[in-house]
């Protein structure tokens, strides 16, 4: 009894186990359809500023330009008004 | 030396200072101005202001929504003024002679006159959505062509009348007063306003709409992956616009009380100037309503400032212009310190 027992245990593990094995397949094809969908989005991201190619030290340049010419326009209003 | 002079939120002085550049600006800006005369802080001048950036608020509303798209909206204007002409065409007192439809003997119901702004807006505005839905096009380009397109139906009606064409002016005093009138001293126009940016904070917080906006503004294939129908929100998007800008026209028309084929002209840029200002990128994604109201109404402060401190009508143009432009510089600044 006790080893009928054993063997349906020894059966049932086995069948888990290809059982496991099979979701395991499963789960690495969806994972692998997932990271081509994932590449896909990141690449065909579209975003307006991504084609800006200027470093940060350049745009703190910039934005101090355009703020210094932006008082000079007000102050030039006020005072030639 | 270093961990000194950070802040608490680990910016240094110099990023806040460039961070914050246009608010400094301005808010110095507006101190001058109150030093210069101590009379712009009067409450009437408040809400004077408050008043005039009431309906270019509701505009702003609707373009907002196309910026979070990662669009813009050049048509705003022109739609507005399309719609103004409709109100202010079937809202003429019927006592003037030289009305454009001399067959209404009676005032007609305000609710007639305002669904037709609105059909004529929305319809401007679904050709814009369906270019940009549809047939994918950028959105600059296709409200550029529409741009045009209103302004030559506005002229076109506008002309079509008996005298030729002559401003739509004697407009019903009813609506007058609906449009300008005062209650507990603030206008009416504020309340509109007030109505239209709580409908639109629902709209864009709690409803799916709203959420798939900014999805597909953060990132139109992700958002197409997720179950997004790209197309169709965009549509929606769109139609919410033409409802608004149809709400802001009629409002204008009675604010103005004489439309011409000039109305409208420079609109969309102050509405897309606002957003920017008040901190809609256009990179697509990012835009709160508050911020919106407060980047008009801080833009209505900036018109109000330059006109009081009486500097030249066409330098007003060129710091206006500096100002978008400063924003979007930050904007981009922002982005690239965050990648």
């Amino acid at each position: 009894m006790s080893e009928s027992k054993e063997s349906l245990n020894q059966e049932e593990l086995q069948q888990r186990m290809q059982e496991l094995e099979q979701r395991e397949k499963v789960l690495e094809e969806k994972e692998s359809k997932l990271k081509k969908a994932e590449d896909r989005i990141t690449k065909a991201k579209y975003n307006l500023y991504e084609r800006i190619d200027v470093s940060l030290n350049t745009m703190n340049i910039v934005v101090a330009v355009i703020s210094l010419a932006l008082v000079a326009a007000i102050v030039i209003g006020i005072i030639y008004r | 030396m270093e961990k000194v002079e950070r802040m608490a939120n680990g910016k240094s002085w110099k990023e806040l200072l460039l961070d914050y550049a246009l608010y400094i600006i301005l808010i110095i800006m507006i101190i001058g101005v109150i030093v210069a005369d101590r009379s712009f802080l009067s409450m009437n001048n408040f809400l004077t202001i408050l008043a005039q950036a009431s309906t270019r608020a509701i505009l702003a509303l609707g373009v907002a929504g196309m910026i979070v798209l990662a669009g813009t909206d050049l048509s705003a204007g022109r739609i507005l003024g399309c719609g103004a002409a409709v109100s202010a065409s079937l809202l003429q007192s019927v006592t003037y002679s030289s009305r454009m439809y001399p067959g209404i003997t009676e005032p007609l119901p305000m609710i007639v006159p305002l669904l037709l702004s609105i059909i004529v807006c929305v319809a401007f505005c679904l050709l814009n959505g369906f270019g940009v839905a549809k047939l994918h096009m950028h959105a600059f380009i296709i409200s550029l062509g529409t741009q045009l397109i209103a302004y030559g139906v506005l002229c076109l009606y506008i002309d079509s009348q008996k005298g030729g064409a002559q401003p739509l002016a004697s407009l019903d005093a009813g609506y007058i007063q609906l449009v300008n009138g005062r209650l507990l001293g603030i206008p009416h126009l504020v309340y509109f306003m007030i109505i239209c940016a709580v409908i639109m904070w629902f709209i864009w917080n709690k409803t799916t709409l709203g959420k798939n906006m900014f999805a597909i503004g953060g990132n139109p294939e992700a958002a197409a992956v997720s179950g997004v129908n790209v197309a169709k929100n965009i549509m929606l998007i769109y139609l919410l616009a033409g409802v608004l800008y149809g709400i802001a026209a009629f409002l204008e028309a009675g604010r103005i009380q004489s439309v011409t084929t000039a109305t409208g002209t420079n609109y969309d840029l102050d509405a897309i100037s606002g957003c920017v200002i008040g901190g809609v990128s256009f990179s697509g994604g990012v835009g709160t309503i508050p911020g919106i109201l407060i980047g008009v109404i801080i833009l209505q402060v900036i018109n109000y400032s330059l006109y009081y401190l009486g500097v030249n009508a066409y330098l007003q143009y060129v710091i206006k212009g500096l100002i978008i432009i400063l924003a979007v510089a930050i904007d981009v600044r922002k982005y690239i310190a965050k990648k």
